[in-house]
């Protein structure tokens, strides 16, 4: 055999093996880099990747996932990761992974760099829009309603009273108005009918004769509508007097609604419980469902995680005499410390069947964690996708034993601050295809309850201060159904009805008390509304009497000296007493008419005797 | 010197050895089989393997390789094409499965279609690449050759070459 053959193929050989020693392994990290970055959308530290082959195995070293969302720290971090992988399913392109060990696991560490990477990940909201409208909904304060609440059923400004006393002044105010520019038009007519007098005087004995009749008539309409203006001036009085009643009638109503507003104030107890349980439970309930959502979303990736290596062309598959996925871990034992109830605890977990193909495996993915410590951790997560639709359960039971404070409300009006001790959770949720259907239960100890309130009155916050120091304990459920996008939560509390009690005794003083007070309040100001409009009232009454009586007496006095012009009788001594008395003349110039007029008479006295005698 | 030379003469008397016309187009079919199909597949690694253990030049194979690794993305449709037609003919297909299911084979990607339409593709090529190439070896090698000495990196490795051959001599 000629060396010259040998070595070319020897020289292969060894570039073939040291591919296979030193370049697979690093090949490996870098991809597994790679994958975990995209994963993460940070930086993925691996220390080292040892892979093995008789047996196939895989070692990977302190690995170390950044946040993306938080700079300069880890989401998780662990020390070693050992699989033991099925050679005889390696050699069928199988990734079977009999048994894998991950120790050392802790969350939220610390680390040197900031762990970004250079590309920005796209912004996700933390919180599904579903939390955040719960989160809203809670924030509506039922302390500031309920204030606002007493505030409103007791103002006097908000009672019928009011109402129909302003009602009513406007209303006379506007009527007495219109009277007055009605017997203001009268005015000028009466005027106008007497210098039409006048001016018929001057005409001819026959236009003179026509004017006056006219005159006469017109005259006649004016007494005719001065009659019924005065009948609408009098018959305000009887209106005036039912409007009257009608404001007494309002009083009444006012202080029977008084009576019943008491028994109608009853804060709801589903929003109390919820605006102050509401955030922890909703936020407790969140993480159980991303944790579904988890179970969903793992399939998808596992699978995306283990397709075949991109080649040109297309893939056929046949069918395998042992079928199996491409991807299985049977058992991953998992080891390390988690943050529980701010403190480190050590916790062990077990994850089994772990598979990119559930339904060909046939069985689900199940996950069982236990902790140890004051405040124990028990969840058991089942993920069955084998059948038509997955199906997945959470069930977790779990304390903290640290005091979690509570507050609710807002600074401005009033706030309620506590501290929810010995929380017991307990929590089963389901979701079958998209459909989520289960419920979360708090059990929890209440204490140091206080109210700092701003503007509420002291006697409602010392009422809600006194009711809170007498709740020791307290029990909360949530129920969660509806979609996995848009599930439908209703929380259930004793604390909301214990409130509720409370408040229904302790407000039944002050209740009394603002009741007496509104009650007096009506009675002063329905009182006070009487005398204003009575006196403003009479007062118009008054005046359109007055003015009516003058204008009519005018119109009167015109239409008599024509009906003794037409009758063909008129005196001097009549003629003057009618102008007088109708205003027609005034009375220096009557006097000087009347002084006139008796020496005329005397003149015609001394003629009658002198003369015809 | 003789440090630097001596493995770079080992490395060319691989690639030079087994100079006659019929090695030489045996390297140059080969290299264009292995060179066809795509890489990252256990059926390149094999090919790969029994290129280097065959009696052909290594040089000219090498080359080959290269370029139809260059070209075959341009033969993909027809590649795909056949592999198309084989993996979907009725009467094959118990035998690729029986072939899916011996171990270690699901890793040559034989069930994709170009991977398999190339390798098709490459043996249909074997014998007449051989047969064509190997006239012109017959015609061209001896000039070639005396084309090369006259460039100093020939100069220099034939030296290494002629050095050696002397050490050798005067030990």
């Amino acid at each position: 055999m000629r060396w010259s053959w040998l070595i070319p193929r020897f020289i292969l050989v060894g570039i073939l093996w040291a591919a296979a020693a030193l370049g697979l392994d690093p090949l490996l990290r870098h991809s597994a880099v790679q994958s975990l970055q995209e994963v993460t959308g940070a930086r993925a530290d691996i220390a080292g990747l040892t892979t093995g082959w008789f047996p196939p195995q895989l070692q990977i070293e302190n690995v170390a996932l950044a946040s993306a969302k938080a700079p300069g720290t880890n989401i998780v971090e662990f020390d070693e990761l050992n699989c033991r992988i099925s050679g005889d399913a390696l050699l069928r392109k199988c990734f079977v992974v009999e048994e894998a060990s991950l120790k050392g696991v802790r969350f939220d560490t610390v680390r040197e760099d900031d762990g970004q990477l250079e590309q920005i990940p796209e912004e996700e909201s933390s919180e599904p829009s579903w939390l955040t409208e719960m989160l809203k909904r809670t924030g509506e304060d039922w302390l500031k309603e309920l204030a606002q609440d007493v505030k409103a059923q007791f103002d006097p400004n908000s009672l019928e009273t009011g109402r129909v006393s302003q009602e009513l002044h406007t209303k006379w105010k506007q009527r007495l108005e219109s009277l007055r520019n009605e017997v203001a038009a009268f005015r000028p007519r009466a005027e106008q009918l007497r210098e039409q007098l006048d001016r018929a005087r001057e005409l001819r004995s026959v236009a003179r004769v026509e004017e006056y009749l006219r005159l006469s008539r017109d005259g006649e309409q004016l007494i005719r509508e001065g009659g019924e203006t005065k009948q609408r001036i009098t018959g305000i009085v009887p209106e005036f007097r039912a409007d009257l009643a009608a404001l007494d009638e309002a009083r009444r109503k006012d202080q029977q609604n008084a009576m019943r507003k008491r028994r109608l104030l009853r804060p709801s107890p589903r929003r109390i419980s919820e605006s102050l349980l509401g955030p922890e439970l909703y936020r407790q309930l969140h993480l159980h469902v991303s944790w579904l959502e988890t179970c969903v979303r793992y399939q998808h990736e596992i699978r995306q995680q283990t397709r075949p290596e991109r080649y040109r062309g297309r893939d056929y598959a046949f069918p395998l005499s042992n079928p199996a996925a491409r991807l299985l871990c049977r058992r991953l034992e998992i080891s390390g410390k988690l943050i529980c109830d701010e403190q480190l605890t050590p916790f062990h977990a077990v994850v089994s069947n772990l598979v990119s193909d559930p339904v060909l495996h046939g069985q689900p993915t199940v996950l069982r964690l236990k902790s140890a410590g004051d405040a124990p951790i028990e969840l058991a997560i089942r993920c069955d996708a084998t059948g038509p639709r997955l199906r997945a359960d959470v069930v977790a039971a779990y304390s903290q034993r640290t005091p979690h404070p509570l507050a609710a409300g807002s600074e401005e009006l009033a706030s309620v601050h506590a501290m929810l001790t010995d929380l017991n959770w307990s929590a089963r949720i389901q979701l079958i295809g998209q459909q989520l259907n289960g419920s979360i239960r708090l059990q929890c100890g209440l204490e140091s309850a206080t109210i700092r309130s701003g503007k509420m009155q002291s006697v409602l916050s010392q009422a809600i201060t006194d009711i809170l120091t007498g709740i020791e304990s307290t029990d909360a459920t949530v129920h969660v159904s509806g979609s996995l996008r848009d599930p439908e939560v209703e929380l259930q509390s004793d604390l909301g009805e214990q409130i509720t009690a409370g408040l229904k005794t302790a407000l039944r003083r002050q209740v009394d008390e603002l009741q007496s007070r509104l009650t007096t309040e009506v009675d002063a100001r329905v009182a006070d509304r009487r005398r204003k409009l009575s006196s403003q009232l009479n007062a118009g009454y008054q005046e359109l009497l007055a003015d009516h009586s003058l204008t009519f007496r005018q119109v009167q006095g015109v239409r008599q000296l024509l009906v003794v012009m037409l009758s063909g009788e008129a005196r001097p001594e009549g003629v003057l007493r009618q102008a007088s008395e109708s205003g027609l003349v005034s009375p220096r110039k009557g006097e000087k008419v009347q002084r006139r007029m008796q020496k005329a008479s005397q003149v015609l006295d001394q003629l009658r005797g002198g003369v015809f005698r | 010197m003789f440090l630097i030379l001596k493995p770079l003469r080992l490395l060319l008397r691989a690639l030079t050895s087994q100079s006659a016309p019929r090695q030489l187009s045996m390297g140059l079919a080969l290299g264009v089989l292995a060179g066809l199909v795509p890489k990252g597949n256990l059926l390149a690694v094999a090919l790969g393997i029994v290129l280097a253990a065959s009696r052909v030049n290594l040089g000219i194979a090498a080359v080959a390789v290269l370029c139809c690794s260059l070209i075959s993305p341009l033969l993909d449709p027809a590649s795909h094409a056949i592999g198309v037609w084989l993996l979907e003919r009725a009467e094959l297909v118990s035998f690729w499965t029986w072939l899916y299911n011996i171990p270690t084979v699901p890793w040559t990607a034989f069930n994709n279609s170009v991977v398999l339409g190339s390798f098709i593709v490459g043996l249909l090529l074997l014998y007449p690449v051989h047969r064509i190439s190997r006239p012109v070896f017959e015609k061209y090698s001896e000039a070639v050759g005396h084309w090369a000495r006259r460039f100093w990196l020939a100069r220099l490795l034939l030296g290494a070459e002629w050095v050696s051959r002397f050490g050798s001599v005067s030990s």
